[in-house]
C-alpha cells in the first residue's frame, strides 16, 4: 500500500523538479534551498559567520575596554545594548562573542567527528566481539550527563579556548560513535554491500567508498545539531565560570553578570539571551532541512478529514440497488492530491458487484490500484487521497459519505478486513485478546468477561491451538501463518457480511497459504459471508474464487467467472498474464511475456492503458477512454478469440 | 543448452550452525541452520533449490558466497575447496561465483549512480581501464535488454524489474561460470517475472555458466530448472530432475508443498480442498527442535512410522538416480507407491489461454 | 518481571565497574603532577610531597586501585581537600536538592512534551505547525537563560521572592513544592520540547500504522484507537530515548541550580572544579552515575513493561 503511494507520488512530481543529474551533495542543497525556513538560517548563519570574521570592524567599542562612568546602562545612543557593571559596551561584546561561539561549535564538533566517527564504522562494520567490547564502552556515555563529563575534563585540562573545544567534543564523540555505528550497522545487512563482498572489495574499499557515503548525510544532519548544542554548553560552562576568562567576551559570561545584576539591570539578561537561541535555533533549523531534503521525509501527521469518503450522490437514489447485491461499487474514482497540487487519479471508474456469500477474486499487479479500490470501499483511503466519485452500496445502502459514527456501525459489522502482513496488522504492544476484544465490546456491548469468552471462541475457530491461555499473548509469539489467523478472528468478530483480504496470504509459505485459503472458504460457509479477495496471485484466484474481477492501471479491464477467465480470457492483458504465469508446463523454451511494464499512475494514457503493450491495438485503442461494455474493457473483445478451450 | 555430468560445484556434508539468541538470553546456543547436505551442481545447469520460510536455503546460497561461515563439509569449486579457505578470498573465486539478490530496493547502492555497480566489481578485478570499463557496462546493459540511458541513473529511478536487470548485469559482466540466484524474482510482478525468467535462460544459452536458483516458489523453479533439490528444517529431503520432481514426487513434504501450490486452473480445485484436509495432520505436534534425532517432518507428516521417531533418515540414491531422505524408501521401510498425490488438474497444457496470433 | 530487572542489573554492573575505572584513572589523566596542578605554580616541594600522599599517588597504581574499590564498595570516597569532610557526606547532603530539581524537571517535560506531541500529531495544520515552532525555539532556549527571565519576572519585578526558596522536602512538603515551581519550569521546557518531537514523531508513525487501520476497519471508536492504541505504541520510542532526556535534565540542573540558589550538586561540583578538589569530583561524577544507572534501570524496566517484544522469554 504505501509503496503504491510512494510510487504515485513520485509520479506525480512536475518533471521540471525531479533531479536531473549532478551529485547527491548539489541535489539535496537544491532541495534545502527550496525550505524558505532552512534557507533563512542557513542565512543567518552566514551573517553570524561575517560577523564574526569582520567583528573588531563591527563592534564600537574594544569588547575588554572599561568604563566605569557609564555602569550597567541601558541601551543609548552611545551604547545601542547598553553596559554591562565594568562599563564594557554589551554589542560589543556580543559580536566578539560570535568568534568563540563558532569557534566552540565548530572545534568541538570536528573534534567529535574525528574522534566518534571512525570508532563507529569500525565497530558497526566490524560487528561481533569488536562490537560487543565496543558498544559497552560507549555505553559509559548511558551514565554521565554531558555536563558532568565537560566538568571533569575543564577539572583536569583547566581553562581556556581548546580545553573547551576538547571538553564539549569529548561529550559529543560517543554520540558520534553510536550513531555511525547504528547506520553502519544498518548498512551491514544491506544487500548491496554482499554484492560488493561477492565482488571482491576489500574491506576499507567498502567502508569507504560503499558506506560511508551513505553515512555523510546522518553526520552532517547530527552535525548541524551539535554545532548547536556546543554554544548552549558553552554558554553554560561560561556562565558557570569554567570556560574562558571573565575577561573574555563570551554569550555565557555575559549572562553570569546578567544574573549577578538581574536586580539592578534586567535589561542585560537578553541581548546574549538572544544571541544564544537565535544560533542554536539556526543550527537546528538548518538540520531539519537538510534531514528534509535528504529524503528521510519525515512523516506528517494525517488529516482525518482524508479518511472519509465523498460526499453522498443524488445518483444513488436514481438507480436502484440491485436485489441480489450484496456490495455494489459503482463508478468510483481515486484521485491523489499530491501535496504540489494537481491530481493523479489512482483508480477509475471502477465499478463491481458482489453477491451474498460469494468469493470475488481481485487480480492485479502492483500498482493497479485493486488495494486502493479495497480502502475506498472501507473509508480508510491514505492521506492525500480521495474519494473523487462513485458510489459504494452495502446492502443496498449507500456507505460513501457516510459520518465517521455511521462508518463505525459499518466497519466491522458490515465489512471487515484482514491485510496482508499480520506482524504490523496487529498492535505489537497489547495483547491479542484485549484486540480481539474491541471488536466485540465496540459492536455488541459485551462485558470484559464475556467478550474474552467469544475471542477464545474465535481463536479456536480459526485453528488456534490453546485458545485461551493464548488471549493473552502479544502478536510476536505467533508464527506468521498464526498470527493471520488471529488477524482473520479479529475481522470475524463482528461477523461481517463482506471480508475484505487485501493480498492475505501473500507473505505466507505456500503450505500456510493454501491452510489460511482453506480456512477462509470454510468461513465463508459458516457465517455466510461474502469474501473480496485482492491477490496478485493467478494461483490464489483459480483456488478460491467465484468470480473475478482484473485490474490493470486503475481499471477493471474484466470480469468474469472463474473458470471462463482461466479458459477464455477476452481481455488481452488477461490472456497475457495468464500465459507468462511461470508455473505453466515445462516447455523448453521462452515464457511468453509482455512487454515493458505497467505505467505508473499519473501516466496512464487516454485510451486503452493497455494499448501500448498489447499485441492486438488499433488505432482506435489510443484515441478515447475505453468503457467496461459487457465486463469487459477492450474495443476487440468481440473480435478477438484469446482463450484456448480444451 | 547442454548439461554435462561433470561437476562444477560439489558441496558435501555442509553444515553451518549459528548462535540462536533474542536481545535478552541468558545463553546462546548454536542452531544448526544446515545440517550436513550434499549436492553438486553441473557446468551449464540450473540447480532449482527449494524449501519454506527457515529452511535453510538462502543460508547454502551464502555459504557458497562466502557471506556464511561454514561449520563443518566441504565446498569444491571446480576443484578449490572454498572451506579450506582463510579470510581472505581468491579473486579469481569471486570473479567465476557470482550473486542476483531478491531484494531490488536494496541491492544496489542508492547513493551511487547504476553503473558503477558494474564498473566498481571491473576495477577491483583489473579490467581494462576507466573508459573500457564504462563501456563494459554499457555492453552488459545492453545484453541484459537496459540501454545507455539508463547507465547514469539512480536506482531510485529506475523500476523493481529494471533494478533486477542492472543487478544480472552486475553479475554477469565478471563473466562468472556460476551464479546464485537468491529468490531472484521472487519480489517481481508475474511479466516482469516472466522477462526476467527468459534473460537468465538466454544468457545460460550464450555463456554456458551454472545457476543455483534459491526461490520459495515451486513454480518458478519448475519451468527454470534442470533439476531441484528441496529443503526442509536444514535438510535436503529429495533432489531429482525437475520432470521427476513434479511428475512423482517421492519425500512427503515435497507431496505437501506440491498439494499447496496453488494450480493454474481452477478445474479439480474441490478435489484438491478435500485431499488437503485430509491429508493434513489434525495434531500440529510440538516443534521439532533442530538436531534432535527423527525425521523433522514427522509431526506434520501423514505417512509417519514408528522408525521416523527414532532415526533421521539419511538421503539415499534411488534406482532412478533421484534422491530422498525418508524412512518409506529405505530398508527399515518400505517402498510404498502412490500414498497422497495433488491433483490433477495442474501441469500439462491445464486448457490456459495464449496470447497466440489470434 | 523479576528476570527483567535481575538482566538489566547484570548488564549494568560492567557498566558500573567501567565508570569507576574511569572515574579512578581522572587523577591519572592530569597532564604533569597532579599535586603540582592542584596547589598551583608556587607550591613548594613539601606540599607537593604531602598533597601526593594524601592523593596517595607515592603507592603504586594497582594497589591503589584496588583500595579505592574496596573504599568506595564500602560508601568511603575519600576525605575533600576543602572541607576536610568526607566525600560522601559532602555529596549526600546535596542530592536531596539536585534530585527534587530533576523529578520536577521530569515531571514538567514529561506532561507538557507528550501532550503537545499528541496534540500535535493529531491536529494537523495550524496547531501543528504552532506547536513545531513552538519546540523549534524550546530546544533552542538554554535552561538556565529560561531560569533567569522567570526570576526576573516574579521574583525582581513582582517580588514574589518567596517563590524562588529552596525548602527542604521534609520541613515543610508546601513550601518545597512551591519552591519548586520555577525551577522545574525552567528545567523542563528543552526536555518537554525534545519529548514533544518525539512524541509528535512517534504518535504520527503510529497513527499511519496497519493496525490503526485493522482496528477501525473493525468499527473500534477513533478516540479510543487514539488513546489505547496509537499512544501506547508510541510511548515505546519516545521510553526508549528518556534516558538521554534524563541525562540532559541532571547536566542542565547543574545550572539551573544557580540561578535559584539551589543547594544542589552543581554548586559542589563547581567549586571543586575551580579548586581541584578532586576526590569531590571523583565522588561526584561516580554517584551521579550511580544515580542515571539506578534511573536507566528503571526506563529499562518499565520499557520492558510497555513493549513485550524485550521481555526475556
Amino acid at each position: 500500500m504505501s509503496e503504491t503511494v510512494s510510487k504515485t507520488r513520485k509520479a506525480a512530481v512536475p518533471a521540471a523538479e525531479r533531479p536531473a543529474g549532478g551529485s547527491g551533495a548539489a541535489r539535496a542543497f537544491g532541495r534545502v534551498r527550496r525550505r524558505p525556513v532552512a534557507l533563512a538560517a542557513v542565512v543567518f548563519l552566514l551573517l553570524l559567520l561575517a560577523a564574526a570574521v569582520f567583528a573588531p570592524l563591527l563592534a564600537p567599542y574594544d569588547p575588554r575596554e572599561q568604563n566605569y562612568s557609564s555602569v550597567l546602562s541601558g541601551p543609548s545612543a552611545e551604547h545601542l545594548l547598553g553596559t554591562d557593571e565594568l562599563g564594557r559596551d554589551t554589542l560589543s561584546r556580543l559580536v566578539h562573542g560570535i568568534r568563540i561561539a563558532l569557534l566552540v561549535a565548530f572545534g568541538s564538533v570536528g573534534v567529535a567527528m574525528v574522534i566518534g566517527v571512525p570508532i563507529g564504522l569500525l565497530l558497526g562494520y566490524r560487528g561481533g566481539w569488536w562490537d560487543r567490547l565496543g558498544s559497552r564502552a560507549l555505553d559509559i556515555s548511558d551514565a554521565l550527563p554531558g555536563l558532568l563529563v565537560g566538568f571533569a575534563v575543564i577539572a583536569i585540562l583547566g581553562r581556556g579556548l581548546l580545553e573547551l573545544m576538547l571538553a564539549i567534543g569529548f561529550i559529543f564523540c560517543m554520540s558520534f560513535a553510536r550513531m555511525t555505528r547504528a547506520v553502519a550497522l544498518a548498512e551491514r545487512e544491506k544487500v548491496y554491500l554482499d554484492a560488493a563482498k561477492v565482488a571482491g572489495l576489500r574491506t576499507p574499499e567498502i567502508l569507504f567508498r560503499q558506506v560511508l557515503p551513505n553515512l555523510t548525510g546522518p553526520l552532517v544532519v547530527q552535525a548541524a545539531v551539535f554545532m548547536g548544542s556546543a554554544i548552549g554548553v558553552e554558554a553554560a560552562l561560561s556562565f558557570l565560570g569554567l570556560g574562558l576568562d571573565a575577561e573574555e567576551p563570551t554569550w555565557g559570561g555575559m549572562l553570569s553578570v546578567a544574573a549577578d545584576e538581574q536586580a539592578r539591570q534586567p535589561f542585560l539578561a537578553f541581548p546574549p539571551g538572544l544571541a544564544i537561541i537565535l544560533s542554536v535555533l539556526a543550527f537546528n533549523l538548518v538540520s531539519d532541512g537538510i534531514s528534509d531534503a535528504l529524503g528521510g521525509a519525515r512523516r506528517k501527521p494525517a488529516k482525518r478529514r482524508a479518511r472519509l469518503g465523498a460526499k453522498r450522490t443524488a445518483e444513488a437514489a436514481v438507480v436502484p440497488a440491485e436485489p441480489d447485491a450484496l456490495l455494489e461499487v459503482r463508478g468510483v474514482t481515486v484521485e491523489l492530491e499530491p501535496p504540489g497540487g494537481g491530481r493523479v487519479p489512482l483508480v477509475q471508474d471502477v465499478s463491481l458487484t458482489i453477491g451474498r456469500g460469494e468469493v470475488v477474486g481481485l487480480l492485479g499487479e502492483s500498482g493497479s490500484g485493486k488495494s486502493m479500490l479495497a480502502r475506498a470501499v472501507l473509508g480508510l483511503l491514505p492521506p492525500a487521497t480521495r474519494l473523487a466519485s462513485g458510489t459504494v452500496l452495502l446492502d443496498g445502502r449507500e456507505i460513501t459519505g457516510l459520518s465517521e459514527r455511521e462508518l463505525r456501525a459499518v466497519r466491522g459489522r458490515g465489512i471487515s478486513v484482514v491485510f496482508q502482513d499480520p506482524m504490523t496488522a496487529l498492535s505489537p504492544v497489547h495483547t491479542i485478546g484485549r484486540q480481539l476484544s474491541e471488536p466485540l465490546r465496540a459492536h455488541f456491548g459485551m462485558s470484559k468477561a464475556a467478550a474474552r469468552k467469544r475471542a477464545a471462541e474465535l481463536l479456536r475457530r480459526v485453528g488456534v491451538e490453546n485458545p485461551e491461555s493464548r488471549l493473552d499473548d502479544y502478536p510476536h509469539q505467533f508464527s506468521g501463518g498464526m498470527a493471520q489467523r488471529v488477524a482473520i478472528a479479529l475481522a470475524l468478530a463482528a461477523e461481517p457480511r463482506l471480508l475484505i483480504a487485501d493480498e492475505a496470504t501473500s507473505a505466507l509459505d505456500v503450505t500456510t497459504q493454501s491452510q489460511v485459503l482453506d480456512l477462509l472458504l470454510e468461513l465463508r460457509d459458516e457465517f455466510d459471508m461474502a469474501v473480496l479477495l485482492i491477490t496478485h496471485d493467478l494461483g490464489v484466484v483459480a483456488e478460491t474464487c467465484d468470480r473475478t474481477a482484473v485490474m490493470y492501471a486503475g481499471q477493471i479491464v474484466e470480469v468474469s467467472d472463474v473458470r471462463a477467465l482461466f479458459d477464455r480470457p477476452r481481455h488481452p492483458y488477461t490472456a497475457a498474464l495468464l500465459a507468462a504465469d511461470p508455473s505453466g508446463e515445462v516447455t523448453d523454451g521462452r515464457l511468453p511475456t509482455i512487454p515493458g511494464g505497467v505505467p505508473l499512475a499519473g501516466e496512464w494514457p487516454s485510451g486503452c492503458h493497455f494499448a501500448n503493450r498489447c499485441a492486438f491495438s488499433q488505432e482506435g485503442c489510443v484515441a478515447h477512454p475505453i468503457p467496461l461494455a459487457d465486463q469487459v474493457r477492450c474495443l476487440r473483445s468481440a473480435d478477438l478469440t484469446l482463450g484456448v478451450v480444451k | 543448452m547442454s548439461v554435462s555430468q561433470e561437476r562444477l560445484l560439489s558441496v558435501r556434508d555442509l553444515t553451518v550452525t549459528y548462535e540462536s539468541g533474542r536481545a535478552m538470553q541468558w545463553r546462546r546456543s548454536p542452531v544448526k541452520a544446515i545440517d550436513g547436505v550434499s549436492f553438486d551442481v553441473r557446468p551449464g545447469e540450473t540447480l532449482g533449490l527449494v524449501g519454506e520460510s527457515g529452511s535453510g536455503k538462502s543460508t547454502i546460497g551464502r555459504s557458497i558466497l562466502r557471506l556464511a561461515d561454514v561449520s563443518g563439509g566441504t565446498i569444491d569449486f571446480d576443484g578449490l575447496d572454498v572451506t579450506a579457505l582463510g579470510r581472505r578470498t581468491p579473486l579469481s573465486y569471486r570473479r567465476a561465483v557470482q550473486a542476483v539478490f531478491q531484494d531490488p530496493a536494496s541491492s544496489l547502492n542508492p547513493r551511487h549512480v547504476v553503473s558503477t555497480a558494474v564498473t566498481t566489481p571491473l576495477r577491483r578485478h583489473g579490467v581494462g581501464d576507466a573508459a573500457a570499463r564504462e563501456e563494459a557496462a554499457a555492453a552488459a546493459f545492453e545484453r541484459v535488454g537496459l540501454s545507455r540511458a539508463h547507465l547514469s541513473r539512480l536506482p531510485s529511478e529506475l523500476s523493481g524489474g529494471q533494478r533486477q536487470r542492472v543487478a544480472i548485469a552486475r553479475a554477469l559482466a565478471l563473466e562468472p561460470r556460476l551464479i546464485v540466484c537468491d529468490e531472484a524474482v521472487s519480489a517481481l510482478d508475474v511479466s516482469t517475472q516472466s522477462q526476467i525468467i527468459n534473460l537468465l535462460a538466454d544468457l545460460q544459452e550464450s555463456t554456458g555458466m551454472s545457476y543455483l536458483f534459491v526461490t520459495h516458489d515451486l513454480r518458478i523453479v519448475r519451468h527454470i530448472s534442470h533439476r531441484v533439490a528441496v529443503m526442509h528444517a536444514g535438510r535436503l529431503v529429495e533432489l531429482a530432475p525437475v520432470e521427476q520432481l513434479f511428475d512423482s514426487p517421492r519425500h512427503p513434504y515435497t507431496r505437501s508443498l506440491l498439494a499447496a501450490s496453488p494450480a493454474t486452473h481452477p478445474t479439480g480445485r474441490e478435489r484438491r480442498r478435500s485431499h488437503r484436509a485430509n491429508y493434513r495432520p489434525n495434531h500440529h505436534g510440538p516443534e521439532i527442535v533442530r538436531g534432535e534425532e527423527g525425521c523433522p517432518f514427522r509431526n506434520r507428516c501423514a505417512s509417519v512410522m514408528e522408525v521416523c521417531r527414532t532415526k533421521t533418515p539419511p538421503l539415499r540414491e534411488l534406482a532412478d538416480g533421484g534422491r530422498v531422505a525418508c524412512h518409506l524408501y529405505g530398508e527399515e521401510g518400505r517402498t510404498v507407491e502412490g500414498g497422497p498425490h495433488r491433483g490433477k488438474g495442474r501441469g500439462k497444457g491445464g486448457g490456459r489461454g495464449s496470447t497466440g496470433e489470434g | 518481571m523479576k528476570k527483567l530487572i535481575a538482566y538489566r542489573l547484570v548488564l549494568a554492573l560492567p557498566q558500573l565497574a567501567l565508570v569507576s575505572l574511569l572515574v579512578f584513572s581522572l587523577t591519572y589523566l592530569i597532564p604533569g603532577s597532579p599535586a603540582a596542578a592542584i596547589l598551583g605554580v608556587r607550591a613548594t616541594p613539601e606540599a607537593i610531597a604531602q598533597v601526593e600522599e594524601r592523593l596517595g599517588l607515592d603507592q603504586p597504581a594497582l594497589q591503589r586501585l584496588g583500595e579505592w574499590f574496596a573504599n568506595a564498595l564500602g560508601g568511603d570516597l575519600g576525605v575533600s581537600f576543602a572541607s576536610s569532610l568526607p566525600v560522601t557526606d559532602v555529596i549526600l547532603d546535596r542530592m536531596p536538592a539536585t534530585l527534587s530539581l530533576v523529578l520536577g524537571g521530569i515531571v514538567v517535560a514529561l506532561v507538557f512534551g507528550v501532550a503537545m506531541g499528541v496534540l500535535a500529531a493529531t491536529r494537523p495544520g495550524a496547531t501543528d505547525r504552532a506547536i513545531a515552532g513552538a519546540t523549534s525555539v524550546g530546544l533552542a532556549v538554554p535552561e538556565f537563560w529560561f531560569g533567569l527571565v522567570l526570576s526576573l519576572l516574579f521574583a525582581v519585578q513582582l517580588g514574589w521572592a518567596p517563590i524562588v526558596a529552596y525548602t527542604p522536602f521534609t520541613e515543610d512538603p508546601a513550601g518545597w513544592l512551591q519552591g519548586m515551581i520555577l525551577p522545574s519550569l525552567s528545567l523542563g521546557i528543552g526536555a518537554g520540547a525534545l519529548i514533544a518531537r518525539q512524541t509528535r514523531a512517534a504518535m504520527t508513525e503510529a497513527l499511519a500504522a496497519p493496525y490503526i487501520d485493522t482496528l477501525t476497519a473493525a468499527g473500534v471508536p477513533h478516540r479510543r484507537i487514539v488513546l489505547r492504541y496509537a499512544l501506547k505504541n508510541a510511548m515505546v520510542p519516545v521510553l526508549a530515548s528518556t534516558g538521554l532526556t534524563l541525562r540532559i535534565l541532571i547536566g542542565s540542573s547543574f545550572v539551573v541550580e544557580q540561578i535559584f540558589a539551589f543547594p544542589g550538586l552543581g554548586h559542589l561540583l563547581l567549586t571543586s572544579v575551580i579548586g581541584k578538589d578532586f576526590p569531590v569530583i571523583q565522588g561526584g561524577v561516580l554517584l551521579i552515575a550511580c544515580l542515571v544507572i539506578a534511573m536507566n534501570l528503571l526506563i529499562d524496566v518499565s520499557y520492558g513493561l510497555l513493549n513485550p517484544k524485550v521481555r526475556p522469554q
